[in-house]
């Protein structure tokens, strides 16, 4: 993650120090923040930077054709162009393995991917990229669904068009968001970008409070237990016990978690020191109800997204029950393969589809669907997040095989008799698992307690407070690796 | 709250983190046992900040190369020199084949053995392996005059076999879990077969610690048990007749006329998954034991009269088996060694993995079974991969001593057979946050070396080959991944690629066999 790196803060240290100079001047303090994300894309992702430059362009002008035509025929072929230049180039870097793998099972040929943009390019340029592969871009899966978004949008006359160029380029590539979203709707960020630049103190509180608790979150409980138990585990799942197998993918399940908030709380608080306010991406998810309640606190950019651009347009349901399941399941299935080009995220979509459909029909006989004891509540709580748990099984292996293995470890050589041995050799790692299942569910109200007594210490405690949560970060980050443990089974 | 007050507020946080690397103490401070505060030092914050690290980019190394994560991917060659393969009576069975006689080993000039120059180790930086040249250039096998010796004898069999001399010739891999699940051995054993011809996937653990492979699936039906010599061993088994594998499966006892059964089901698309022939080696502990073979459940043989002890079964079929069962009637249980699919002809290899074993344990175990087993067996090649799991425990005095006496073993059990150590690969401990090399590998790499020059065996050091000092967090940042992330245990396509260096350094010394051959 780019945020953990000392590079990004130098980086960031220099932007902010630039931006206190013309901040004030609208235009400029733009055009600034658009030169300044496209060098941190450039440092990122090298060339590609060209692929976001396109997508900026023609974007930008369709949006004006939309906006400015007077014939809907024009508007029309405005959107449905920008609609699919996206998900061309979207596909065509993300899918192509993909699609040629799929072809080669299908009808057993031996097709080879061909990087044919790169072919093109070098016959064109004289350039010498590499053809035999496709790389994926950072971020296009974000900025691509950004720029749909904004046509798509003033179609729908909900927004109007940036007015210049380098506005728009501001918002699609602005680098908090850029390589993990959230997603901004433009209807949600464009009318910041003619705002002057506002930042209160208990903003400021709020802002260094969620980059600390991003920083910890990824760095002191994601990368702990991901390189001391849980890549060990699914790198091999064979070789580990069910138990181990079911406490790695509980502590997957944590880990995706503590990682992808983590660097959206990050995102939100860079953001928000240079006066932009990016949407809430994440919910504590894990308090879900059930699997739509779910998704309604998990990657909620995205989920949003999908709802305003698929579902919806899809039908959504307003063609009876049985076409809303349908719709259900196809913008799932597509949810899956958009965060990967593999069958497992097709499952993954699937059983998260399957399990929103289930729900509303489960939901009409639960005898305590409605009930407010706190046991109802905790049972559903519970059985959702195994659930979600369970379908993690898919979106972290990185092939069916390795799936199946998981499964049949935790179903045939589960090894009850050496639990007590399992958790006291990887002690750490199961305490630091323990923190943040904890931190994820202690009530709300506490954490809210919490960030508000951050906002109200003085700054030079803030200053202490930062440099304490680095060191104690330190601590996690430089520990020895947890010694390879081998249990016989 | 302007920007430039928030820029000041970022500097004043990063100068008092600058003053806490200047002033805190280098060693850290101790909180008593193995814990300890540690901060950043200025000059790790300017040399070691290994987030920054750039990774190995092999995906272009990977992707124009035939390695992959199951080399059964891989197109066959068209033209393949597979040996004929002869019509055999159906579904022959028989008791205790003979062992094949061995043919003595010829004297030969034998190349000198190259040694690596050490690496120097004066920064703690990590230094990327050239992953082009691991991958391009053969690291050679170090090899003894007796070694080499016994080496190209081994070939002139290799090359007998596909004249229709030898029938099949054997490669018994042994290692720890660096090997596991048929790790490594795949990668060789379908390089060789593809060349010397020879299907099947050769030994496997009656309950293993895998379940199946892709090339077979195994159901077990009954109370089986798993018992091992290496790891942590179950105490309540008072003899140390584990054979060959240092393992054994205890055989249920028949239960109301069921007996207990192993349900194999072969993928026949795959080299490893064709199989004609299986082998057993089990022990009774009574007179008259029966084993029932039935093949797609149809084609059924009993052999009877298996009497006490140790007895090896060999059941032959025809043409490949899609699946078979496995029935046992041993009225007082019994012992498995050990079950081999092979083909009738051709190269055989077998993967003896040993999770957290030091490769020791050869001589303290029961070693009539053994015996029994490697004479039947009658390897023609021995390979011993070790080294890891001694790494932090033991003195390499004691540990080269130790494994001479292992080796020692095997020449005895085996004469004439030609074994190769295979060196541990880099493993690494984190400090401070960065990743370097674990004190005392060097030597341990250097005692087994050692052990295996001084009993006339080869040595192919898997640390030098993949880069040396701190080469194992490039294959952990490499793009694709080579390692996992404990920065011990190669990842399928990182063993995949180290078994191809392997292969290729055998294959180099074929290559000069057979010119040395031509040319006299």
């Amino acid at each position: 993650m780019i945020f953990t790196r000392l590079f990004f803060w130098g980086f960031y240290m220099v932007v902010l120090l630039i931006y206190s100079g013309i901040y004030k001047q609208r235009a400029a303090r733009n055009a600034f923040l658009f030169a300044a994300s496209l060098f941190f894309y450039w440092k990122t992702s090298g060339l590609f930077f060209i692929i976001l430059l396109f997508s900026t362009v023609s974007d930008f002008y369709l949006g004006n054709l939309i906006h400015y035509s007077k014939r809907s025929g024009w508007k029309r072929f405005g959107v449905v162009m920008s609609v699919c230049v996206n998900l061309l180039l979207l596909s065509y870097f993300k899918y192509s393995y993909l699609f040629v793998d799929t072809i080669n099972s299908l009808f057993h040929l031996n097709v080879h991917v061909v990087n044919h943009l790169a072919l093109m390019t070098n016959r064109l340029a004289g350039t010498h990229f590499e053809v035999s592969a496709i790389l994926l871009p950072v971020g296009i899966s974000f900025y691509t669904f950004q720029t749909i978004s904004y046509t798509v949008d003033i179609y729908r006359g909900k927004v109007d068009p940036v007015k210049h160029i380098l506005d728009f380029g501001f918002y699609v590539s602005f680098f908090p968001q850029l390589v993990a979203g959230p997603i901004v709707r433009a209807s949600e960020f464009i009318p910041q970008l003619y705002k002057r630049y506002s930042l209160s103190k208990e903003e400021f509180g709020y802002a260094l409070f969620l980059i600390l608790k991003g920083l910890f979150k990824k760095m002191f409980i994601g990368d702990f237990i991901a390189l001391n138990f849980v890549d060990r585990v699914f790198a091999n799942p064979a070789g580990f016990s069910g138990f181990e197998n079911l406490s790695a993918l509980f502590g997957y399940s944590l880990q995706v978690y503590v990682d992808f908030s983590g660097y959206t709380d990050i995102a939100i608080g860079v953001a928000l020191l240079l006066g932009f306010r990016l949407p809430k991406n994440f919910n504590s998810p894990y308090k879900a109800t059930n699997v739509g309640n779910f998704w309604k606190r998990w990657h909620i950019s995205l989920s949003s997204w999908l709802k305003d651009y698929l579902y919806i347009p899809l039908g959504g349901n307003r063609k009876g029950r049985f076409m809303t399941d349908v719709n259900l399941m196809i913008t799932m299935l597509l949810g899956g393969l958009w965060h990967g080009a593999s069958w497992q995220f097709l499952i993954w979509g699937g059983l998260n589809g399957a399990g929103i459909v289930v729900y509303k029909q489960w939901k009409k006989i639960s005898p305590y669907e409605n009930s407010n004891h706190w046991a109802a509540r905790f049972w559903k709580i519970f059985n959702t997040f195994v659930f979600i748990t369970f379908t993690r099984i898919w979106f972290r292996s990185e092939s069916m095989e390795k799936a199946n293995q998981l499964i049949r470890q935790v179903f045939h050589e589960f090894n009850a008799r050496i639990i007590p041995e399992v958790i006291w050799s990887y002690r750490l790692v199961f305490c630091v698992m323990a923190l943040g299942y904890f931190t994820h569910w202690v009530p709300g109200r506490w954490k809210l307690d919490l960030l508000n007594r951050f906002i109200r210490t003085p700054l030079w405690a803030k200053v202490l407070i930062t440099v304490v949560v680095i060191f104690i970060i330190y601590q996690s980050w430089s520990a020895g690796l947890q010694p390879f443990i081998y249990f016989q089974f | 709250m302007k920007p430039f007050r928030i820029f000041i507020f970022l500097l004043s946080v990063l100068l008092l983190l600058v003053l806490l690397a200047l002033f805190f103490p280098r060693e850290g401070i101790s909180l008593g046992g193995d814990h300890r505060l540690s901060f950043v030092s200025l000059p790790e914050l300017n040399g070691r900040d290994t987030t920054g690290i750039s990774s190995v980019n092999v995906e272009k190394l990977l992707s124009a190369s035939t390695v992959t994560e199951d080399p059964e991917s891989e197109p066959e060659p068209k033209q393949e020199p597979e040996p004929k393969q002869e019509p055999e009576p159906k579904q022959a069975t028989e008791l205790k084949q003979a062992p094949v006689p061995k043919q003595a080993p010829v004297p030969k000039q034998a190349p000198q053995p190259e040694r690596e120059p050490k690496k120097e180790k004066s920064t703690p930086k990590v230094i990327p392996a050239n992953t082009d040249s691991l991958k391009l250039s053969v690291h050679r096998i170090q090899l003894t005059d007796e070694g080499a010796s016994l080496l190209q004898s081994w070939f002139r069999n290799l090359e007998g076999m596909s004249t229709g001399n030898n029938r099949n010739i054997r490669i018994l891999h042994f290692g720890d879990s660096q090997i596991e699940n048929d790790r490594m051995t795949a990668l060789i054993r379908y390089r060789m077969q593809r060349q010397f011809g020879g299907t099947g996937i050769g030994l496997v653990q009656a309950v293993p610690l895998y379940s199946g492979s892709l090339s077979y699936q195994q159901e077990e039906h009954g109370d089986w048990l798993r018992y091992t010599y290496f790891g942590r061993r179950d105490s309540s088994v008072a003899h140390k007749s584990y054979g060959i594998m240092g393992a054994f499966a205890s055989v249920p006892i028949p239960a109301n006329d069921r007996w207990p059964s192993l349900y194999y089901r072969f993928n026949t698309s795959r080299r490893g998954g064709q199989v004609q022939r299986i082998r057993l080696f089990l022990h009774s502990y009574v007179d008259s034991a029966t084993v029932a073979f039935c093949v797609e459940d149809r084609y059924c043989d009993t052999i009877s009269g298996i009497p006490d002890g140790f007895s090896v079964v060999n059941f032959f079929h025809v043409e490949d088996m899609n699946s078979v069962r496995i029935s046992f009637n041993l009225p007082e249980g019994g012992r498995i060694y050990g079950i081999s699919f092979e083909s009738e002809d051709g190269l055989l290899m077998d993967n003896i993995a040993m999770r957290g074993g030091s490769g020791l344990i050869f001589t303290s175990m029961n070693q009539e079974v053994q015996q029994e087993m490697l004479e039947n067996l009658s390897p023609g090649l021995i390979l011993l991969q070790y080294g890891g799991n001694v790494v932090p425990y033991m003195h390499p005095g004691y540990y080269r001593r130790a494994f001479k006496r292992q080796l020692q073993f095997f020449k005895e059990m085996c004469p004439g057979t030609p074994v190769i150590v295979i060196g541990p690969s880099d493993m690494s401990v984190r400090v401070d946050g960065h990743f370097d090399t674990y004190p005392g590998l060097e030597a341990i790499r250097d005692a087994l070396r050692d052990a295996a020059m001084e009993s006339g065996c080869g040595f192919w050091d898997l640390y030098e080959a993949m880069g040396g000092y701190n080469s194992m967090p490039s294959f952990v940042q490499a793009v694709p991944s080579l390692a996992s992330a404990d920065y011990i245990h190669f990842n399928n396509l990182g063993i995949n690629l180290v078994a191809e260096m392997f292969y290729n350094a055998l294959m180099v010394e074929f290559d000069d066999y057979e010119s040395n051959r031509s040319g006299r």
